[in-house]
């Protein structure tokens, strides 16, 4: 049981700290802006049905809206990355495939196959989200710009969770 | 009817996302430039609390350059009282359209999106109320848009999907001030002749048309590029007064003069 909620204690949690914390931690004049709540949707398990990662992408992407002032833009954008969870997965598929209720996390997939989705899926929400922001076509390329940068942030930020995590499992 | 609900379930993913990516899309289309209502008062009493620690633990970092702005904001006042003294201007005497000013907090700003934002810790029981102007060390930030009890939302001058009126000089032309979105410091003035002659360091004042600032406050000041042509008019490129990357204390104005010409232009029998 304690095994089925983990995944979504990490997102409660990841949300919680998107909001209380990493939203005030742009930087760069925006050109290093994190989204750590994308961790917990990330980390939801890989086996979980599309439809059920789409709503549960839009319904923390709607609440960060309404906490965060962010007026739809993170719901739009998370949606387009709960779409984009099942083919990243498909592409990523191990040879032996997954295992149910398993997460995508760094200790159990690798650096390489953890970063490669990270930032497929970060590069996909992040420039959704910039382009939607930007407005207009002249701010666009600034947009794509603002949008790799925090993309490598935010992963890095991802790393770093995933190291702090594996390290207190170590310890227990 | 049996084959239309096979084709739904067949294809619940993509309805469901067209579905609701069409709300998120509306949501953000309908707020993203003025955002005004209910959810906005929702989230400003939810993070305003949270805002307002953040801001205090911030502020701690930052007192020792505040000080020094507010010494610099003092001297400037003292030296505009002993002018008024020396015109002889009863302070006591207040016009009718005497402004009111409310001093406030940001305690939270964000500058680096094309549609930014500021929230003050002041709201409805303070007597802001949208529609005012927000002032930095006599210089034009924004306007209130939204409200709560104790807390209001503003949009600054760097917002791209707002235009201001503003005179260029105490006696020049009016134009367009709005902000093209990439340096923060750095307004675009638009719809001033052609035949106008602007030099670096010309004075941009607000002109009180728009009934959110009182006449002759400043925008900010010409900045040395040379100002593009464009037909019979010129568009100039304006150094913003307000720093708007480390805004603390604001002062909210309530033009009263607006509300007077308001009254007048919408008698009520």
């Amino acid at each position: 049981m304690i095994g089925s909620i983990t995944p979504y204690l990490t997102l409660l949690v990841a949300w919680l700290l998107q909001v209380f914390c990493f939203q005030y931690l742009v930087m760069g004049n925006g050109w290093l802006l994190p989204t750590f709540h994308l961790y917990g949707l990330i980390l939801l398990p890989l086996t979980l049905s599309p439809l059920a990662l789409l709503l549960i992408c839009g319904l923390t992407g709607a609440l960060l809206d309404l906490t965060t002032m962010g007026g739809g833009v993170f719901t739009s954008s998370a949606l387009l990355m709960g779409a984009c969870i099942p083919a990243v997965n498909r592409i990523l598929i191990p040879r032996e495939g997954y295992e149910t209720m398993e997460q995508g996390t760094l200790q159990s997939h690798g650096f390489q196959w953890f970063s490669s989705r990270a930032l497929l899926l970060l590069l996909a929400h992040n420039l959704w989200m910039f382009s939607l922001e930007a407005g207009r076509w002249g701010l666009m390329v600034e947009g794509w710009g603002k949008a790799l940068t925090s993309a490598f942030f935010t992963w890095g930020l991802f790393l770093m969770a995933s190291y702090i995590s594996q390290s207190k499992r170590r310890k227990r | 009817m049996y084959n239309l609900w096979r084709l739904i379930v067949r294809h619940q993913l993509i309805l469901t996302f067209i579905l609701c990516q069409g709300f998120a899309l509306a949501w953000f289309f309908s707020s993203h430039g003025y955002p005004r209502g209910q959810w906005v008062r929702t989230s400003l009493e939810v993070q305003g609390s949270w805002d307002e620690y953040v801001s205090d633990m911030s502020q701690l970092t930052e007192l020792a350059h505040q000080n020094e702005q507010l010494l610099l904001e003092n001297a400037q006042l003292r030296s505009e009282l002993m002018k008024t003294k020396q015109r002889g201007i009863p302070l006591a005497a207040k016009s009718k359209f005497a402004n009111t000013v409310v001093p406030t907090e940001v305690i939270r700003s964000k500058t680096h999106l094309s549609a930014n934002f500021l929230i003050i810790n002041s709201g409805l029981e303070d007597g802001i109320k949208p529609g005012q102007g927000a002032l930095h060390g006599g210089f034009a930030v924004g306007k209130v848009v939204e409200t709560t009890a104790n807390h209001a939302l503003l949009l600054p001058l760097i917002h791209t999907g707002m235009e201001w009126s503003a005179r260029l000089g105490k006696n020049g032309p009016v134009g367009r001030l709005f902000w093209n979105g990439k340096d923060i410091q750095i307004a675009q003035l638009e719809d001033i002749p052609r035949n106008l002659v602007v030099s670096p360091g010309d004075t941009v004042y607000t002109s009180g048309f728009q009934g959110v600032f009182p006449p002759e406050l400043t925008f900010g000041f010409v900045a040395s590029t040379a100002p593009e042509q464009d037909g019979e008019f010129q568009r100039i490129q304006i150094d913003l007064g307000a720093p708007f990357q480390e805004l603390r204390y604001l002062h909210i104005v309530d033009d009263r003069s607006s509300q007077e010409i308001q009254d007048w232009m919408n008698p009520t029998p």
